[in-house]
């Protein structure tokens, strides 16, 4: 059975809508901007600017609601029963309300109660949160669960917003650079935190997206079982996900076109991704991170970064590590300094997490 | 009530052992095996001393993290449901409300009135964190999916233990339903395997997940 993806739409901190953001990537710089904290440490991180999404207590929702809208608005049957899913990847969000007057409202499923209402789904909406492996798990779970047949179509959106909750945690980690975050650079010097939400419809139908972005061939889910908050050294976890994910591909390591990996911009993530992309015999397909564009957006990364990776490859393009200069990380990988033109449609895609969770799926651009 | 048509194209499951925990109270396969009523660190505590199992990670754990831990750990017993399975073909499905809300709680509070960041609080304000401590004990590979919900899902958690079998190539899986917040903790654990004669009833599984004090 083929499980095709499309109908899909992004706000990050790089603008709104996949063409836009494309062109935003394609032609212009990072992002990522200076902000003060009034009680920390200043910060470089990735903020949706406010024409898209104006200041407020209700943000995440009115971030949530503009995305969905989109979505449910390019496709042609969007009458939302029992034959729909709906997979919610976030780690934690809205989470700055736990110090408002409703601490309650905080929780996961007060998040997932909002999207069905909104959207009208029947059915209860899932909450995956594997950390920030969270978007790709998610796109995992939602591929298998049409595959397997329990559902027709799923919606798959990802969302986490900026917070003081979680800024002044990874400055305390040191795991915040004080520069935007360059992925897989040798000056890499830790991570920048962003904010996004994105979404993507997975269906066995293809007739009901107006626009087709590419295929789902296969995904998985593996653990470091070695620490919960660094990654493996050797890479173990994100090594088993990208086998097994191949393996349910059906597809050879060497049939891989793109990677579009993790790259955080912290030492040991993206040392770890090296190790393990050099393990799989991957150090000549050409890689990238998209994180210096618009940071770590968390919950929602895996599924933004798979959306524009693939639209990259729908025109043609394996896009650059922004702002890398000089590669150094302990494997060998094929870390693109610039934009480079491309007729394979192949795309792996993997997140890694807090927890020791890895997740890696495998999708074909859009070949009418 | 079993979900959808599309329940007959799915192959039976089985569930080899039930553990659960409500404020105190362990059992496992209906025998009691601790008994408390202190305090919840106390009660946790009290849990984990009971155990067969060594948990040497038990006591830097958070409280969500030993909760799971606990609720898990009769499986792996020398005559438990998960000795005979290869520890990288046992998958984990893990359900709560709150997540890691109880550990978010201490960690803001401590934002809030010394403006410091604890990085070792920090560290567990992920609701997944648990079940990466679980796979860290006894050395899980396999895969593993941290949901949310009002209340335990007992089709979700079907279609995820299906996915889970027969799509990523779990051999069993951990599947429960863990919350701890408020000073309250309850937990319900299975083991789940793809057997030819399936026990999963779903009216069974809400009345004994859904079963308080």
């Amino acid at each position: 059975m083929r499980v095709v993806l499309g109908s899909a739409h992004v706000v990050s901190p790089i603008g709104e809508g996949l063409a836009a953001s494309l062109q935003r990537m394609r032609e212009g710089g990072s992002a990522l901007q200076h902000i003060a904290l009034s009680d920390g440490p200043a910060a470089v991180v990735g903020k949706i600017p406010e024409d898209l999404l104006a200041p407020g207590p209700d943000r995440l929702y009115h971030l949530v609601d503009r995305v969905l809208g989109n979505v449910l608005d390019d496709l042609d049957r969007p009458q939302l029963n029992e034959r729909w899913g709906c997979y919610i990847a976030s780690t934690k969000g809205d989470i700055e309300a736990l110090a408002s007057a409703d601490p309650d409202h905080a929780r996961l499923p007060f998040l997932a109660d909002h999207i069905q209402r909104k959207a009208g789904f029947t059915q209860r909406p899932w909450i995956i949160s594997n950390a920030c492996a969270s978007g790709t798990s998610a796109i995992a779970i939602a591929g298998a669960a049409i595959a397997r047949g329990h559902i027709d179509h799923a919606i798959v959106l990802g969302v986490d917003v900026l917070s003081r909750f979680v800024l002044r945690g990874f400055q305390a980690l040191h795991a915040v650079s004080e520069a935007p975050c360059i992925p897989f650079d040798a000056a890499r010097n830790g991570t920048s935190l962003g904010e996004a939400c994105a979404a993507v419809v997975l269906t066995n139908d293809p007739a009901i997206l107006k626009n087709k972005l590419g295929t789902f061939l296969g995904g998985s889910i593996a653990h470091d079982a070695n620490h919960i908050s660094g990654p493996s050294r050797t890479g173990e976890g994100l090594v088993r996900a990208i086998q097994g994910a191949c393996d349910k591909a059906g597809i050879k390591a060497s049939d891989i076109h793109a990677i579009n990996a993790h790259g955080t911009g912290t030492d040991y993530n993206d040392g770890m991704e090296s190790i393990a992309f050099e393990r799989c015999e991957l150090s000549a397909v050409p890689m990238s991170g998209y994180k210096g564009w618009f940071g770590h957006t968390l919950g929602a990364a895996g599924i933004l970064e798979s959306i524009l990776a693939l639209e990259a490859l729908d025109r043609g393009w394996v896009l650059r590590n922004e702002g890398l200069v000089n590669a150094g990380v302990p494997g060998k990988v094929n870390a693109l300094l610039k934009d480079e033109r491309t007729t394979g449609d192949l795309l792996l895609k993997t997140s890694s997490g807090f927890g020791g969770c890895n997740a890696a799926v495998l999708l074909r651009a859009w070949k009418p | 009530m079993q979900r959808g048509s599309s329940f007959a194209s799915m192959e039976a499951m089985r569930i080899l052992s039930t553990t659960i925990y409500r404020n105190g109270r362990f059992s496992v396969d209906g025998k009691e095996l601790a008994r408390s009523a202190g305090d919840l660190d106390h009660d946790l505590t009290k849990a984990w001393t009971a155990m067969e199992v060594e948990l040497p990670r038990f006591v830097r754990m958070d409280r969500s993290s030993k909760l799971v831990s606990i609720a898990a750990a009769p499986f792996f017993a020398a005559d438990g449901a998960l000795s005979k399975y290869p520890k990288d073909r046992i998958g984990m499905v893990i359900m709560g409300t709150h997540g890691s809300m109880d550990t978010d709680q201490r960690y803001l509070d401590q934002l809030e009135a010394e403006n410091h960041a604890s990085p070792g609080l920090f560290v567990y304000t992920l609701p997944n964190i648990a079940m990466g401590e679980l796979s860290i004990q006894h050395g899980l590979h396999g895969s593993g999916l941290c949901l949310l919900s009002d209340a335990p899902d007992i089709p979700q958690l079907h279609d995820a233990c299906d996915i889970l079998l027969h799509d990523h190539d779990m051999e069993a899986v951990i599947c429960g339903w863990s919350n701890i917040f408020a000073g309250s903790a309850e937990a319900t654990f299975m083991v789940v395997t793809a057997g030819k004669e399936g026990n999963w009833d779903n009216d069974e599984l809400e009345r004994i997940f859904n079963e308080h004090g």
